[in-house]
């Protein structure tokens, strides 16, 4: 299994600002990818970092990704949906001078559609053209954009992800976001979970409940390569509000890190942490999953042993099993009898004199 | 001052940025307020952000107080704004941000866009009227729906700037919208001081801020 855990942007503890030395930082705190947002407008100077950031992406192996403008109307009327898609041309220019494995973007609100079929094609139309410019932009340059990009001629371009939506009205149900997918090559679920357990009631509860939801995915759009985003996320309605730390909100890590390490071998998984507390929580998040990973090599490791012993004294290990279940009875029935007995004893009336009575309370020692 | 601080703002040492302006407001109502600027003889620009104890500090206050014209003053300013920010966040004070035009008006666009990476960190998001004609042209936003559709947007709790001339204040929550008369406040910055003054203590949901919007 590969997890790749980062923050959505410049880790608040970095001293600098500029994106290479929070990168810097994501090495030092052992994290392994990084969301950046796109700031606008975005000029020379800003370039400048991102190829900066590009190189040392390509040599140092950080997962680079770019969330597009922090909101969209890209079902709204054509004026909006223009300004939207200006406002996006910007990312994805900077995405393969950052050498972005993802583009991120929201929909927004469903405009003067239902949500359906209707709505569904219209952003999947969309997405086509979007995916169709960012393969453009990596495929027109000169001779020389090899030697500044090499990850142009070895890589990829950006693959654009489809973010679920927090509120019921806007579009991007998981749903909806799997059937645009699964109908425009090039583009990819970017599943916030946030979001999604917001638009659920609070739907995220158990590592049951995550395996439902990749299963769901897998079998949808298949494929084993996934694009999340986690944080805290106060939610009223079916309505996202705002977004927490972690520990504040009723959406626990804690379920997702055991489905992670219990049935999370097959998925190559990148979590973003897009909580107020960036780095913290990605971190935090880390030393979840490998709370559960270990957990989980205990158990598998007293497994192994019960097998063990079970060969050794010529028993299966069901027979095993229940032969550890009867002593284990016996020993809690045990267990109980001796209190009993104890509370017997207590009771029992005293015929030795006590120096405790509640009358002496004038023992000055 | 005795007592814990329940309001801490990030200011100029003069006092004259908005930040301070609603800190020293605040105190003058009763809430105890402490304003962290430079050291006496340093210089606000350069001053050593690094020595401020923002967790001490933050121990019983309710509210921190930025705006985001600060953040054009300088690298040790800029990088005090972000630190204040987070450690509230960490020490479970609320962030409140006033978003005013910087010195320099063509800069609106970076110091909003500085803003905007801070969202996720704000719970009240004041605008002052020449900052919200600037942001909603900046974001091509009707200025009458402004302020709802940045909440909407941002997920930013509680979203209010100044409207009618300076006369009333709107406030955009997530469970609705209104306005509120300011004429007896005077400015918006004396109604925000009072505002945050009151909401600790006004009941839940949208009555609560109801109330205190019309403390």
């Amino acid at each position: 299994m590969s997890l790749k855990l980062g923050p959505a942007g410049v880790p608040l503890s970095c001293k600098g600002r500029t994106i290479v030395e929070g990168m810097d930082d994501i090495t030092a705190l052992g994290l392994e990818a990084m969301e950046i947002q796109t700031v606008r407008p975005v000029q020379p100077k800003h370039f400048d970092q991102y190829w900066q950031a590009g190189i040392l992406s390509w040599d140092s192996g950080i997962e680079m990704n770019l969330h597009g403008p922090y909101y969209a109307e890209l079902l709204g009327n054509r004026r909006e949906r223009n300004r939207s898609l200006a406002k996006m041309e910007a990312s994805m220019q900077a995405g393969k001078i950052i050498n972005a494995r993802h583009l991120v973007y929201h929909v927004g609100p469903y405009g003067e559609y239902d949500p359906g079929t209707e709505a569904n094609e219209q952003v999947a139309n969309i997405f086509s053209g979007i995916v169709e410019r960012v393969r453009s932009i990596w495929g027109e340059q000169d001779e020389d954009a090899y030697t500044a990009f090499p990850w142009i001629s070895e890589q990829e371009p950006s693959l654009v992800g489809i973010e679920t939506s927090g509120r019921q009205e806007l579009w991007g149900t998981v749903e909806e976001v799997l059937e645009v997918c699964n109908h425009v090559e090039g583009t990819v679920p970017v599943l916030n979970l946030g979001h999604i357990h917001a638009r659920g009631h609070g739907s995220m509860r158990t590592s049951e409940d995550y395996a439902e939801l990749f299963d769901m995915v897998r079998e949808t759009y298949g494929g084993s390569k996934f694009y999340c985003h986690f944080a805290g996320i106060e939610h009223r309605m079916g309505n996202a509000l705002h977004y927490t730390q972690i520990k504040k909100s009723d959406l626990k890590f804690e379920p997702f890190a055991e489905f992670l390490a219990e049935e999370g071998d097959w998925m190559d998984i990148t979590i973003i942490s897009d909580s107020p507390l960036l780095e913290h929580d990605a971190m935090y998040m880390m030393q979840h999953y490998d709370k559960a990973r270990q957990r989980l090599m205990e158990i598998r490791a007293r497994d192994e042993r019960r097998i063990k012993l079970a060969k050794e004294s010529g028993l299966t290990p069901e027979e095993l099993e229940l032969l550890e279940q009867e002593v284990a009875e016996a020993k809690v029935r045990e267990e109980k009898e001796e209190s009993k007995a104890s509370t017997a004893t207590a009771k029992a009336p005293s015929k030795m004199m006590s120096f405790d009575s509640p009358e002496d309370d004038d023992d000055l020692f | 001052m005795e007592g814990p601080p329940r309001l801490i703002s990030l200011g100029e040492p003069g006092g004259s940025d908005n930040a301070s302006a609603v800190a020293s407001t605040a105190l003058d109502m009763g809430v105890p307020s402490i304003i962290v600027t430079s050291k006496h003889g340093e210089a606000f620009e350069t001053f050593d952000h690094g020595a401020v104890d923002w967790k001490k500090l933050m121990e019983t206050a309710h509210w921190m107080v930025n705006c985001s014209s600060l953040v054009n003053l300088g690298k040790s300013p800029a990088m005090a704004w972000s630190a204040s920010m987070t450690f509230a966040e960490l020490e479970g004070c609320r962030n409140v941000m006033v978003v005013d035009m910087p010195g320099d008006q063509e800069t609106i666009s970076k110091t909003w866009g500085l803003v905007v990476g801070k969202m996720r960190q704000i719970h009240v998001l004041f605008f002052t009227s020449e900052a919200m004609k600037a942001v909603s042209l900046l974001e091509n936003m009707e200025e009458d729906d402004f302020l709802s559709q940045v909440r909407a947007k941002t997920m930013v709790p509680i979203v209010c700037g100044i409207i009618s001339g300076g006369s009333a204040v709107s406030v955009s929550h997530a469970m609705g919208s209104f306005e509120v008369d300011i004429t007896e406040h005077g400015t918006g910055i004396v109604w925000l001081a009072g505002f945050l003054k009151s909401l600790p203590y006004s009941g839940t949901g949208i009555s609560g801020i109801r109330n205190a919007s019309s403390w």
